[in-house]
């Protein structure tokens, strides 16, 4: 009777360890599972929130500066730039967007003024930035972000585009 | 006895009662997991759907919007009145046995021009609207 009572005791407490034990795997992986997904939203949010700055950034400095020899295309060791040149008050000034350092860069100054990479105001973080003329008025924008995620994007310039050769 | 018999019972009840509401937690929980991952593949499907509609767009504003539509997107194809472009599950331009998204680009002449721009995606042979953009440009 005894060694009965004693069996159905041990029993009862291995099926309620086993239990906890369970509930304690699964608890975990549910754990486990939610902060990947969590993880991945906050990537492809970031990714999102890089590429979509840089885009717009650029397409509406495009338009913006859409005036007669207002956009120009360079680059500078290499790398690409686009030159938005603005006149006001008899002076002539220049916004250089680039990339340096990762970073999609801004810099407006004077045109007689010497142009340097690292002077430039940072926008957004950037893998790769690459710019070319499809047409006389047509740019194609590439860009990578931190997370690889790639965008491309055409702006028309109904003004024109100058420099820069064709694709 | 039948004391300890009905101490068991009641256990055994306690213990299913708990393993149902961790179930239901469980449930609740990976629901929510889930939405919040096809949220998100949707929200990437949207943003993509936008730059490539409004990318279209700004192509067909030249003056030879066909031939820009054409000099751009090189794999694309002549559909009638439209020109589809296709990219793949990552979203680089593709040919179509390979596309997962279609742009349906279309240029409608009349006393203005409109200009339209749909992205679909494809599951099979169905495909659904993510996005559409319309526009118009005036005739010179």
């Amino acid at each position: 009777m005894n060694f009965t009572k004693r069996r159905g005791a041990v029993v009862d407490f291995i099926f309620v360890l086993a239990l906890l034990g369970a509930f304690a795997v699964s608890a975990l992986f549910v754990v486990i599972f939610g902060a990947k997904v969590f993880g991945n939203t906050t990537k492809e949010m970031d990714s999102n929130f890089a590429r979509r700055t840089a885009c717009f950034y650029v397409e509406e400095k495009l338009r913006a500066f859409d005036t007669a020899d207002g956009v120009e295309l360079s680059d500078y060791d290499g790398a690409p730039i686009i030159k938005l040149i603005q006149k006001a008050n008899d002076s002539e000034y220049v916004t250089y967007l680039y990339m340096e350092e990762y970073s999609l860069m801004e810099y407006t100054v004077p045109a007689d003024i010497e142009f340097k990479l690292r002077d430039g105001r940072k926008i957004v973080g950037l893998e790769e930035f690459e710019v070319s003329k499809v047409s006389d008025n047509i740019l194609h924008v590439h860009l990578v972000d931190e997370e690889g995620g790639v965008s491309d994007f055409y702006k028309y310039v109904q003004c024109g585009i100058e420099g820069g050769a064709d694709e | 006895m039948n004391k300890q018999k009905s101490r068991s019972s009641i256990m055994l009840m306690e213990i299913i009662v708990t393993v149902c509401l961790f179930m239901i937690c469980g449930a609740i929980c990976i629901q929510f997991f889930v939405n919040a991952y096809l949220a998100d593949k949707k929200t990437e499907d949207l943003n993509s759907a936008v730059l490539w509609a409004s990318s279209s767009i700004e192509i067909m504003k030249s003056e030879d919007a066909k031939g820009a539509l054409e000099k751009c997107y090189a794999l694309g194809e002549n559909a009638g009145k439209a020109y589809l472009v296709y990219f793949d599950e990552d979203r680089n331009e593709c040919k179509k046995a390979a596309a997962k998204y279609v742009v349906e680009d279309t240029i409608d002449e009349g006393k203005m021009i409109t200009l339209t721009s749909k992205v679909y995606k494809l599951d099979g042979k169905d495909k659904k609207l993510i996005y559409e953009l319309t526009t118009q440009k005036a005739v010179y």
